[in-house]
């Protein structure tokens, strides 16, 4: 089956090399991905937030990828765990029936049975064949930051261990890179935290790159558009916070092309000017 | 296990692992005490964690609905109800070109102007 990559607004407008990457090491791993056209926001944690209505939205993505009869991947944590949740809830039929009423009135219906998988379920599928294509075993120390919303809550998201993933672990591991033990590896980002608060986001993302550098991480590993957003585009304001936190952001599926030996133009790596050890 | 055996016995299991609380944000005895509902980093390692499993995603998202909105959150709903996406798109396809990325086709914003008919952030 085909796979629609859903970009979500946070790679589509912030991260194009997450895209860039995803979609060379997903080729290279022989997933056959289709660009997403149409999509719109998953509804975030925006429209939830605010009204019932959340799930009209999340199900026109669901519905467009069932049209073109394509199964769906994800690259952030909520959007994720917003379709993943649409899905379970439409498993009732009378709100099927409501949510197709109003899905009817933009030309669409959905049955509820589109599969979603974020970019590490993939991966995970994937890891014979990643064996085989790891060319040049990597020789640096990265630090991971497991994305919540992949793995939390679990009765969403039905994948690994939601207090202690192991999936970014066990794919990372495939590519040579020594993977830091850091205090703060399983707590959140904290990204989220900078929409009402800039001083707790940058506080949290301060604390969390500190944490990994004293480990000895050379790198963050990250495997969600949210987490990159506070440690990436707020690297300034976090090394002002706390100088010793300063660590590139690398998505995962720049790890992963690096050790396939795959340029850092492929990867993206030369525009967003990430700079490794 | 019955709706009736979910109560929340103000354990603090949830307020333990909730990353808000530890960076300083005022908290009762549980997540669902704090006054400001929207301060969350939305990690639900507190739904994960309640010993009575109580959906604390579910109710938090329930009692946002009846507060008021802080202004981040007005933007990102304005943002989605006139564009279809949270964050400002203009320039976009310039940024794709430099990646060497193909032009993506938006959602109409009538299409989700229907579907969100009932949101409003006014």
């Amino acid at each position: 089956m085909e796979r629609l990559l859903y970009l979500g607004c946070m790679i589509y407008n912030r991260f194009p090399d997450y895209e860039l990457s995803a979609k060379a090491v997903l080729s290279k791993l022989g997933v056959k991905l289709r660009d997403f056209h149409e999509f719109s926001c998953c509804s975030s944690t925006f429209i939830p937030s605010a009204s019932d209505e959340w799930i009209y939205l999340a199900a026109y993505n669901l519905a467009l990828a069932e049209r073109q009869n394509a199964a769906i991947i994800t690259l952030c944590g909520t959007c994720t765990s917003t379709f993943k949740r649409a899905n379970l809830m439409l498993q009732d039929e009378k709100l099927l029936e409501k949510v197709n009423s109003r899905l009817g009135e933009v030309g669409l219906s959905y049955s509820g049975k589109v599969s979603v998988n974020h970019l590490l379920e993939v991966l995970k599928e994937k890891e014979n064949k990643i064996k085989v294509l790891v060319r040049q075993p990597l020789k640096l120390r990265v630090a991971l930051q497991h994305p919540c919303n992949v793995f939390r809550p679990s009765y969403v998201a039905r994948f690994d261990d939601p207090a202690k993933p192991r999936a970014m672990r066990e794919i990372v591991t495939l590519t040579g890179a020594e993977i830091v033990d850091y205090a703060e590896e399983y707590e959140c980002c904290g990204s989220t935290l900078l929409l009402t608060s800039q001083a707790l986001g940058i506080g949290a993302g301060a604390s969390k790159l500190a944490s990994a550098q004293r480990a000895g991480a050379e790198a963050m590993v990250v495997a969600c558009g949210n987490c990159a957003y506070l440690f990436d585009r707020h690297k300034e304001e976090i090394k002002k916070r706390n100088p010793s936190a300063e660590l590139p952001t690398l998505f995962i599926t720049q790890l992963l092309g690096l050790a396939f030996g795959l340029s850092r133009e492929e990867l993206g790596l030369d525009i967003r000017g990430v700079e490794l050890g | 296990m019955g709706e009736q055996s979910k109560v929340c016995t103000r354990c603090s299991a949830c307020t333990r692992v909730c990353i808000a609380t530890r960076l300083g944000v005022p908290t009762g005895a549980s997540v669902l005490e704090r006054e400001d509902k929207f301060t969350c980093a939305g990690c639900w390692k507190c739904a994960e964690i309640c010993p009575q499993g109580i959906d604390i995603y579910k109710l938090m998202m329930e009692a946002r609905r009846k507060g008021e909105l802080p202004e981040s959150f007005r933007m990102g709903i304005r943002n989605i109800l006139e564009t279809g996406y949270a964050m400002p798109m203009r320039g976009v396809n310039a940024i794709r070109e430099m990646y060497r990325l193909p032009p993506i086709e938006r959602v109409k914003p009538e299409v989700v102007k229907k579907l969100l008919r009932g949101v409003s952030v006014a």
